[in-house]
């Protein structure tokens, strides 16, 4: 059997009155619902006659398991590293975690170590990050999170809202789909008012700068100095492409944040 | 898609349907590849003329299929809907309008009638998601992915997997579905060149109309040098998409044979659905989200709230209907589903809770309308399913996986449909 097949009576009280945040704080355990018998669940014999500790000795059994222990490490690895950790790095975490005794902060400094960090590959970023540091990046200061809570969920990356209990997909293919969503949310943030986010651009880049001076400002914002130099390019020519308005001043930061470079970690 | 979402809902569902649990992928999987720009007249001498549209809508909060098809025949309903029954037809105002002798329609979809009396409009009773779920979240996750308690494992939706299994109509369209809402629906997710719009008529970039041209320049530049071939793809498609929608005028979008639809959120969404079709484009499905049918408190089936959802409905697809129908654009199929049926009791709100087996319609050049498919199982107290609901007699999946094959060229059910205890059973919905 594998624990899924098992009839645990443990449950949540899903009463429809509770907000979707609280149902998962009420445990309850309903004795109707409980198979007493004797059972064997991943290589553990459990005695009939138990009750709530059946589930307790699963999950405990599951929590050393040795796929546990991968499974964890090679998520971290794929969230803070990149898409496809080689098999020494999940090792090295995976045992962490067994040594530990599941100790994550400690796992992480195995995973963040500066040799790995130095060598990771770039990733996607995902639409919540992408909002988050554009956000960052200018400065900004979210006045009402609802027009960002609105972009978040057009862009299918709302928090908490993934229904199966596997978490986002953290996968490029997944995310690099339609592009408009990331791209307005960039020209929006920059040169409008419409996500309720200031941005104090007047100081951030003066109009009066030259286009190159601005593209230099704004690379340095955007990207600490790194923007590729056909993004560079493209902004500097943007910003030499009519008059130099505070809209089209704006909209070059946008369209920097908008680049590919901007997309990847 | 519604301003009724947060009024009459339980809780779980106003939490829900803050707009916001409808939104996944934006953009679904990538585009592996970047086809060549097609030119639009490339569009009809390559298209797979053959296959329907499908556009289908749900009804987000468990629509009351007894309200939405009254089975009038049945004495029960009377006595389970004291208060809530539609009236027998001839029975004076706000009766229902008979359709086959057993089942009617409610005043508020009287504007169907004319759909049904054409035979291009079918309706399904005593139909649903074979699973026992009473969940709005649950339901509505299982239905659209397609499998009664699916594995986790399984996140792409069916119609998602219908287009991905499935060359396009049109070689080559940067467009193949879209979602008309907030996000992408469930059903949709794992689609090939699909987006969410939520308004056909702004699918443009953000930002100042006179710095549009030096806008796309810097992007098209940025990205045919970006190192990452999805994204560079993902960039083509995308502007091929904004250029393809913003060739189509669907604000001086003028419908035929003088239909008119309702000047409401449906209205606008279907008759931009409409423009797409005509403008034969590659589109092959649209999806349609509409909230505020779960109607536990003062359900207003003949004058309240769910009249005014009746209403719109009904009258956006007749105007769908009559203005397809009458340009030789009938090559279309729309279906109407919700996560389930509500219960057969009213409740002491003059309200109906949670319920299982609902109706769908069906709506097509193709369909075998003007007619009610159901093995209807009754609903005296001994026929109702856990003593309280209609059952489902007939599986939603049955309704769709017939119309993808016959009509969207789909050979691989087994792909949209993935369930070692399923395999469908066609009923008919098809001539």
């Amino acid at each position: 059997m594998t624990p899924g097949e098992l009839y645990f009576g443990d449950n949540f009280d899903l009463s429809y009155e509770l907000p979707v945040a609280a149902i998962y704080r009420n445990f309850k355990f309903e004795p109707d619902a409980h198979d007493f018998g004797a059972k064997r669940v991943i290589g553990l014999n459990i005695p009939a006659g138990g009750g709530v500790t059946d589930a307790e000795k699963v999950i405990a059994r599951l929590a050393i398991h040795p796929n546990t222990a991968r499974h964890i490490a090679t998520k971290l690895l794929i969230y803070f590293w990149g898409y496809e950790p080689p098999a020494t790095y999940v090792n090295r975490a995976a045992t962490v975690f067994r040594n530990t005794g599941g100790d994550i902060k400690a796992m992480l400094r195995t995973v963040l170590q500066r040799a790995w960090m130095e060598t990771a590959p770039a990733k996607l970023k995902r639409p919540f990050h992408y909002a988050a540091s554009a956000v960052r990046a200018t400065f900004g200061a979210v006045d009402d999170p609802g027009p960002l809570f609105d972009h978040l969920s057009d862009s299918g990356h709302l928090p908490y809202y993934w229904s199966p209990p596997n978490g986002y997909p953290d996968t490029r293919v997944y995310w690099s789909g339609f592009l408009r969503n990331r791209w307005n949310f960039s020209l929006d943030l920059s040169s409008s008012d419409s996500l309720g986010i200031r941005i104090d651009l007047d100081h951030l880049l003066p109009r009066n700068l030259t286009p190159q001076a601005l593209t230099t400002r704004i690379n340095a914002l955007v990207a600490n100095g790194k923007l590729a130099p056909v993004t560079q390019n493209a902004v500097r020519d943007f910003l030499r492409g009519g008059q130099r308005t505070a809209q089209r001043v704006h909209e070059a930061l946008g369209l920097a944040l908008a680049s590919p470079d901007f997309q990847e970690f | 898609m519604s301003k009724h979402d947060e009024q009459k809902g339980c809780a779980e569902f106003n939490h829900l349907s803050r707009r916001k649990f409808l939104g996944l992928s934006a953009g679904a999987l990538a585009a592996a590849a970047a086809p060549a720009w097609l030119p639009k007249v490339a569009f009809a001498t390559t298209a797979d003329g053959s296959r329907d549209v499908l556009i289908s809508i749900f009804l987000r909060g468990g629509a009351d299929g007894l309200t939405l098809v009254v089975p009038h025949g049945e004495d029960a309903y009377y006595d389970l809907r004291p208060t809530l029954a539609i009236p027998r037809p001839g029975s004076g105002a706000n009766s229902a309008i008979d359709l086959d002798g057993f089942f009617g329609l409610p005043p508020a979809m009287a504007a169907l009638k004319e759909a049904y009396d054409d035979d291009a409009l079918l309706f399904v009773h005593a139909t649903g998601l074979p699973d026992p779920t009473r969940s709005h979240f649950s339901a509505m996750y299982f239905m659209e992915v397609g499998r009664p308690s699916p594995p986790t494992s399984l996140f792409t939706g069916w119609l998602g997997r219908h287009l991905a299994t499935t060359p396009a109509a049109v070689p080559g369209a940067p467009l193949r579905a879209l979602g008309l809402g907030y996000g992408l629906p469930r059903s949709l997710v794992g689609a090939p060149q699909t987006v969410p719009v939520r308004d056909l008529g702004d699918v443009g970039l953000a930002g100042d109309e006179a710095l549009a041209p030096g806008r796309r320049r810097a992007l098209d530049a940025m990205y045919a040098a970006a190192t990452d071939s999805l994204l560079k793809a993902s960039a083509n498609n995308t502007t091929r998409t904004i250029d393809l929608l913003q060739r189509i005028d669907f604000a001086g979008y003028q419908p035929a044979g003088g239909a008119e639809y309702p000047d409401d959120e449906f209205g606008n969404a279907i008759k931009s659905t409409a423009a797409l079709i005509k403008a034969q484009v590659g589109v092959e499905a649209a999806t349609i989200d509409l909230s505020g049918w779960d109607s536990h408190e003062e359900m207003g089936a003949i004058d309240g709230d769910l009249a005014v959802l009746m209403t719109s409905l009904s009258r956006g697809l007749a105007a769908f209907h009559k203005d397809l129908f009458t340009s030789g654009f009938d090559r279309v199929v729309v279906t109407v589903q919700s996560e389930f049926g509500r219960n057969a009791n009213e409740n002491a709100s003059r309200g109906c809770d949670h319920g299982h087996g609902g109706a769908m319609i069906v709506l097509g050049g193709q369909v075998a309308g003007g007619r009610i498919l159901a093995d209807w199982p009754g609903l005296a107290p001994d026929k109702l399913y856990e003593e309280q609901d209609l059952q489902i007699t007939i599986d939603y999946r049955d309704i769709l996986a017939e119309i993808l094959q016959k009509r969207l060229g789909n050979t691989n059910l087994a792909a949209v449909f993935p369930d070692p205890g399923y395999s469908p059973s066609f009923k008919g919905v098809i001539r």
